[in-house]
């Protein structure tokens, strides 16, 4: 249990709070003091966050959305409006991804894709907004990712999508700081949950030691690392930060690992050279 | 409490964000090396705080100051996890009337500065297992101001030091990230500009005001505590959302259109 309580007695909206990522945010907050509203496409995946939101002591209420369709946003956002009577904060976190050679993609691949990861987003920034600006105020914290910032093989209407979702952010931003609300991103790398999968690499498949290898920090990201950064964002400690994408990466967009067997040259004089 | 019995070096902690960042370790539980230039300034922060700090007097251009600060830093608290390095010095000033000498002073106080705090500091985190860094970059580290050549190209130094040292050092368990303030209401701020600059300034922020000093400590905390775990080579932007916005943008917004 946290011996903190940012978000006593606030309403807490988590999209794709049914699993991974989302459920890790969600019981940070429960945590924290929140009370949340779990909206996913899987039900029972939000009722097990649910569950766990209860034995926490907070309430928790669950909404079965499709986010990529505005007509099941908006219903769902009003019931939860129904349930709690405002809302304070709103994390989307719902994502999906399809590894595929770029002239394999169906259209129907690219719209799920940018269905869920762009117009998800969009659509509950959209509907859920302005219950948090006519409350006062509060703050959207969008889950990016690396890729909104440096792409990789294999994912283009992920990276597409993860790179709009930045923009969006910033534009947001700019738009909602009179209604003090605050619009921010989470840019996180590899993290070791469900939508992880071994993709298909030119070279091979790309192994998790391979992955950890290619960050500084040499592991990756457990969920509650990415929760305690969307919490950061959210709270009022970061009450001047808007329009930013803060990474969560261990270091794997700072700059190349492609040095990092190299030995540099010792004191003593040894030459440098590439470590065996 | 976030930082309970950490210990953790503050550079220009006499004033400013740095005396901000100080005060807020030490209520997180961290015991405090309070570093300035101005030997009274961090004494007197220091003496506030109370028996978790130590003042020390440094100029963090010159070597053997910064090795004795992270020395007396070992010898009060028996280690050192954090370095904030707050210390650094701006100036508004044509490019074409700055003299060699003010760049050279400009570049030593922020970036060759921050460069001996983060080796010195480093060497002893690299032996204790690892520790976090945080350095005060600025938004004209990311991007240009006018009149401010030396500092902003200082400040793109100490971003480009953050993230190298962030490739560098994540498997020594250091993390190393920045901030980029926005202006600030700092004494450094207040110092070399005017009221009517900071009206504009303040004008121009989409959240529509300047920051605290107190809102870049949190920042630092943040990244300084168990919080950021994974948070390396990372530019957190505390400026309310001036870097996300064209300039133009805000031209058009202030014309009422």
């Amino acid at each position: 249990m946290s011996e903190q309580s940012r978000f006593a007695g606030k309403t807490v909206l988590v999209t794709g709070g049914g699993s991974g990522i989302g459920r890790a945010i969600a019981l940070r907050f429960a945590q924290e003091g929140a009370d949340l509203a779990i909206h996913d496409l899987n039900p029972e995946g939000a009722q097990e966050t649910a569950r766990q939101v209860l034995e926490l002591g907070r309430r928790a209420e669950t909404y079965k959305v499709d986010v990529a369709r505005p007509d099941e946003v908006r219903a769902a956002v009003a019931a939860t409006m129904a349930d709690f009577g405002r809302l304070s904060v709103l994390v989307n976190d719902a994502g999906i991804n399809i590894v595929k050679r770029p002239f394999d993609y169906t259209d129907e691949d690219w719209e799920s894709v940018i269905g869920v990861n762009l117009t998800g987003t969009w659509n509950y920034c959209r509907y859920a907004g302005p219950h948090i600006a006519s409350g006062g105020g509060g703050s959207i914290v969008n889950i990016a990712s690396v890729a909104a910032t440096i792409a990789s093989y294999y994912r283009v209407p992920y990276m597409a999508s993860k790179g709009a979702v930045g923009m969006l952010t910033k534009a947001l931003a700019m738009d909602l700081a009179e209604m003090k609300v605050r619009v921010n991103a989470v840019c996180p790398s590899a993290v070791g949950t469900p939508m992880i999968k071994p993709g298909v690499k030119r070279f091979g498949a790309m192994t998790r030691e391979m992955a950890s290898a290619l960050t500084p920090m040499r592991r990756f990201a457990e969920a509650s690392e990415v929760a305690d950064a969307v919490l950061f964002l959210a709270s009022d400690e970061a009450s001047f930060v808007t329009g930013h994408l803060l990474l969560v990466d261990g270091g794997f967009s700072a700059g190349s690992q492609i040095g990092a067997s190299w030995q540099p040259a010792s004191e003593e004089g040894e030459p440098a050279g590439w470590l065996t | 409490m976030r930082l309970k019995d950490h210990v953790a070096i503050v550079t220009g902690s006499g004033s400013g964000m740095g005396e901000a960042v100080a005060r807020l370790f030490a209520e997180e539980g961290a015991n405090v090396l309070v570093a300035d230039l101005n030997a009274s300034a961090a004494q007197s922060v220091a003496t506030h705080i109370g028996k978790r700090a130590r003042a020390v007097e440094v100029d963090i251009t010159q070597e053997p100051q910064v090795v004795d600060m992270v020395k007396r830093a070992v010898e009060a608290f028996g280690r050192v996890d954090i370095l904030v390095n707050c210390a650094g010095m701006a100036d508004f000033r044509k490019t074409e009337d700055t003299s060699l000498e003010l760049w050279r002073k400009v570049l030593d106080v922020n970036l060759t500065g921050t460069f001996l705090c983060c080796r010195e500091a480093g060497r002893r985190m690299i032996e204790g297992g690892g520790g976090a860094i945080v350095n005060i970059a600025s938004t004209s580290g990311i991007s240009g101001t006018p009149y401010m050549a030396a500092y902003s190209a200082a400040k793109h130094g100490v971003v480009g030091l953050t993230r190298e040292l962030a490739t560098e050092w994540g498997k020594h368990h250091i993390r190393v990230n920045c901030i980029c303030p926005g202006a600030t209401e700092t004494s450094m701020l207040l110092g070399t500009t005017t009221e009517t600059y900071r009206a504009e300034r303040r004008r121009r922020v989409p959240l529509g005001k300047l920051g605290q000093p107190s809102e870049q400590a949190q920042a630092a905390l943040f990244l300084a505590s168990q919080e950021s775990s994974y948070v390396n080579g990372a530019v957190l932007c505390v400026d309310g959302g001036v870097f996300a916005m064209s300039p133009a943008t805000s031209e058009a917004a202030l014309a009422g259109e």
